[in-house]
């Protein structure tokens, strides 16, 4: 089996999270926050609100403030990711601004891809081929000979990364109401394929002085790819 | 350290996935790990993060070969003019400390082209830029060589300063008697005034 690229899989989302000590004015300006990206962001919309949760969403993505995190997720950047930064900008600014934030405890950056195969057999072969882990083939807790997940984390005091590889099927189920049977399409069908998840984020503390959405959104975006492709050919 | 959150929906279920302590993203695997009671200890162990050192700065915008980011070249170059300001500082000859200056002075332009980083971090270039600029080759006293070389180290560590606390920096170098503002600006503002006090 020819050896994969990150080029082959097809990006499903893009995530980006900043971690803070419980910002407890979430109660008083979730509010504002969203005032201050409407303009921002196409047909932005709540999505869920409660105290210590509001999801908005728009056009350009899925937007979550709670107490502890915000993140912003985006299932069209995988190949635009100037786009994708100045979309965070944008949205942690204004939570930054309004929750007071001056330090995170973390910024992770996690990028989700799946390339999809006829079968699950030829989902697990193309990570079979990888030859990632040095475990010979045999069956093992009375399940599958070979390892139907990779996981993988490299960590030290400052950055860490997590990759995850997983040969899986998918089914997507669209739940329509019986009255609108008639006009909406049922959505039934399973997806075979190989999901590479890749989350790389920040150990140590980062201040917000430090941090430039802009610069390091899409420099590590382009980290991860490049990093993708030497792991998806079997670390050459 | 818990993986990015993924708090939108699944394609095919409701739930959150959680990877061990990960970053939340939307995930497309119904099978996911059995959590653990660990996820519950580390909003504890968070809190000692107050004590602990941020990020250093290069780690957090390591450059990678063959691309080009202008954070990057920014912050080697305010490494440059900090070194030669910290060699000015050292040196025991004021002949050699202002030559390091001068040098120093030369890779304004350069920085200022990286003004796109930061509101902060272009009024601390450009107010530099003219304070140096009005000395008309008078050398920096030692306290506004140690002002200037302490404020762009410290612009090192936060590049992404905003402009109120590039504005702070900014009067840290007028109160060590830097003027920072442009010459033309400066003869406009006296003949206003003369023209006010007429």
């Amino acid at each position: 089996m020819p050896a994969l690229t990150i080029d082959d899989f097809k990006p499903f989302s893009v995530t980006c999270e900043l971690r803070y000590k419980s910002a407890f004015l979430i109660y008083d300006r979730t509010g504002h926050v969203l005032e201050d990206i409407r303009n921002s962001f196409t047909d932005i919309a709540v999505s869920t609100a409660g105290p210590q949760q509001t999801t908005w969403v728009a056009e350009e993505g899925t937007f979550v403030l709670e107490i502890g995190a915000c993140r912003f997720t985006s299932a069209r950047s995988g190949q635009n990711a100037e786009g994708f930064a100045k979309h965070c900008n944008a949205f942690f600014d204004a939570v930054t601004n309004h929750m007071q934030i001056n330090v995170f405890t973390r910024i992770g950056l996690r990028y989700i891809a799946r390339k999809e195969f006829k079968t699950l057999d030829e989902s697990k072969a193309a990570l079979a081929s990888m030859l990632l882990v040095n475990l010979k083939p045999a069956q093992r807790f009375k399940s599958s000979e070979s390892p139907t997940e990779v996981l993988f984390r490299w960590e030290d005091s400052q950055i860490g990364a997590f990759v995850r590889l997983r040969a899986e099927t998918v089914d997507i189920k669209s739940v329509v109401a019986p009255e609108l049977q008639e006009y909406v399409t049922k959505v039934d069908k399973k997806i075979h394929g190989l999901t590479i998840d890749i989350d790389y984020y920040t150990v140590a503390p980062v201040e917000r002085e430090q941090w430039n959405a802009l610069e390091w959104l899409p420099q590590k975006l382009r980290i991860i790819k490049k990093e993708a492709d030497g792991i998806l050919q079997g670390g050459r | 350290m818990s993986d990015t959150g993924t708090s939108i929906a699944k394609v095919s279920s409701d739930e959150t996935v959680w990877l061990p302590d990960g970053t939340g993203a939307p995930a497309i695997s119904q099978t996911e790990s059995t959590r653990s009671p660990i996820r519950g200890i580390v909003p504890e162990m968070r809190g000692t993060l107050a004590l602990a050192p941020v990020i250093e700065i290069d780690r957090l915008y390591d450059a990678v070969p063959g691309t080009s980011s202008q954070i990057v070249r920014a912050l080697e170059l305010l490494k440059q003019a900090s070194d030669l300001l910290e060699t000015a500082r050292k040196s025991d000859s004021p002949l050699d400390a202002d030559r390091c200056v001068q040098r120093a002075q030369l890779l304004l332009p350069k920085l200022f082209a990286y003004r796109g980083l930061g509101d902060g971090y272009g009024v601390i270039i450009n107010s530099l830029h003219f304070g140096l600029a009005n000395l008309h080759g008078t050398p920096l006293t030692s306290d506004q060589l140690n002002a200037v070389w302490r404020i762009l180290r410290e612009l090192r560590t936060k590049p992404a300063m905003t402009l109120e606390q590039g504005i702070q920096r900014v009067e840290e170098f007028e109160a060590c008697g830097l003027g920072v503002d442009p010459p033309d600006v400066g003869v406009l503002l006296e003949e206003n005034q003369s023209a006010e006090n007429e």
